[in-house]
């Protein structure tokens, strides 16, 4: 079993990695097509030009129905005239026609959603790189255990945005079974920071931390790779 | 808005009361309907959802809520107008007097007091234990910069704001929805009952070495420390106010 472990884990390493990829690179395209959109609009774009944007945003949450539950544009601050801050996010549950989801936007409120400190904007806005950040609880935005996939979208007049696409920690956990088709050994999938995202495993839960020094052998890592930033590890059988 | 006249989409399912139906029940609602609106979560002028639509948010039966919505009523915090346009709108909550504080908190029983105090205690300190074996990465950071939010803060409202996002935080670092969800309700309700009463213009010396122990010991990575920094601050909460409860009901004040 431990002769072909190596092969098949950077298989399914492989097969993690199209997937968000395919997820990263819609968003990409998406992207570059709502730099179009808002160029063509009024400058400094005002929230009402934000009515043409709807329709690719959710184009791209239906094409990954079943995996994304939100998609949206989180706004550069002061790149809209008419609010320093803004969320353009549509979601969609089981199937369900989309609707805007609204944010507290507002500093002064209780629960403002202070999305400029979160890691999957600031991370692709800076990077400017996609970026996949999580698990983490989106409190006031999803107010679920969530995975943020980002690109960032970077515009001729110098502001940068970021697109946004939600995934539930169990769309990633499905995504995890089917990628390991084969073997008793218990497979964990980690983000950088050792975190589990999922696991083949009832004994490696989400968003515990990896003690390395603890309990099972590692034997095996494979990098899923590109932005990603996760990997795949299993334990010896 | 996502729906129209309902001005909180996702928090809904923060609102909800403690399950079980009994004689309490109306009472415990009305007091998260105003807590909601003491904490901005709905705000002056808003109006509420159909009664029947409510009912179905929190959890409750339609009866439960007009009795709530009644109490609401009679204490002005809400109002309602018939005919076209009419509802039930919220009303601007100026801040109450200290007359009408203390007679909130004499309302309280001690033994409410210390339910609810229990309650706080046990799923704030359920969640720093767990906070404790779960932070990474930049999450104690963001913890101390809250705490320091709190020590900036210039007002007795932006102290309440920095001290609820700092418990909030615990939830998130825990990676736990449920207990970030119950810190809002729990916390939320008692902390603005401690605030209220003043407690902010002796204790926030204390708040501020609670949260500072808290942040410690989930650096440390030391869970049994974190859940107990965190339950021993709850609990000093909870006698500060049952110390003025029974001193308003010894004093015979109404």
């Amino acid at each position: 079993m431990t002769d072909d472990a190596p092969e098949s884990l950077r298989r399914s390493a492989e097969r993690v990695r199209a997937r968000v990829d395919t997820l990263l690179a819609d968003l990409d395209s998406t992207a570059t097509e709502i730099v179009g959109i808002l160029a063509r609009g009024g400058r400094p774009p005002r929230r009402a030009d934000l009515a043409q944007v709807k329709p690719p945003l959710l184009a791209l949450l239906d094409r990954h129905r079943g995996f994304a539950q939100g998609v949206g544009l989180a706004f550069d601050e002061d790149h809209l005239a008419d609010a320093p801050r803004w969320m353009e996010w549509w979601r969609s549950d089981d199937g369900q026609p989309a609707h805007f989801v609204t944010h507290e936007l507002d500093p002064q409120h209780h629960y403002f959603y202070d999305y400029a400190s979160k890691e999957w904007f600031y991370r692709p806005q800076r990077s400017r790189r996609p970026a996949v950040t999580g698990p983490f609880v989106d409190f006031a935005g999803t107010n679920e255990h969530t995975v943020t996939m980002a690109v960032p979208v970077a515009h001729p007049d110098g502001f940068v945005d970021v697109l946004g696409a939600d995934v539930a920690v169990e769309g990633v956990e499905r995504l995890l079974l089917e990628s390991v088709r084969s073997g008793p050994a218990d497979t964990v999938l980690l983000n950088d920071h050792d975190r589990v995202v999922a696991s083949t495993s009832a004994r490696w839960w989400s968003g515990t931390l990896l003690r390395r020094d603890v309990d099972a052998h590692w034997a095996e890592s494979a990098e899923v790779g590109g932005d990603v930033g996760w990997r795949l590890v299993q334990a010896d059988v | 808005m996502s729906r129209e006249g309902w001005a909180v989409s996702s928090f809904a399912a923060y609102l909800r009361p403690s399950a079980g139906d009994g004689p309490g029940l109306p009472h415990n609602v009305a007091r998260q309907l105003e807590t909601a609106i003491d904490v901005g979560l709905l705000s002056h002028g808003d109006r509420l959802p159909p009664e029947s639509e409510l009912a179905a948010e929190l959890g409750v039966s339609t009866g439960t809520l007009r009795q709530a919505l009644e109490t609401l009523r009679q204490r002005g915090v809400i109002e309602t107008r018939r005919g076209r346009g009419g509802g039930s709108f919220v009303r601007a909550v100026s801040k109450q007097a200290p007359e009408a504080v203390r007679h909130e908190l004499r309302e309280w029983g001690a033994d409410s007091l210390r339910d609810l105090g229990d309650a706080c205690a046990t799923v704030i300190g359920g969640a720093a234990r767990l906070a404790a074996q779960r932070a990474a990465g930049d999450d104690v950071e963001r913890l101390r910069s809250l705490a320091q939010q709190f020590r900036a803060a210039d007002t007795a409202d932006e102290r309440r704001r920095a001290d609820s996002r700092f418990h909030i935080e615990i939830g998130v670092i825990a990676h736990s929805v449920r207990l970030t969800q119950s810190i809002v309700q729990l916390h939320d309700e008692l902390a603005s009952l401690f605030w209220m009463v003043g407690g902010e213009a002796e204790h926030h010396p204390v708040t501020e070495s609670a949260h500072a122990e808290l942040v410690a010991a989930i650096e440390a990575a030391d869970a049994e420390a974190a859940r107990a920094a965190a339950m021993q601050n709850v609990e000093r909460r909870v006698q500060h106010l049952l110390d003025l409860h029974l001193d308003l009901v010894v004093r015979g004040e109404s």
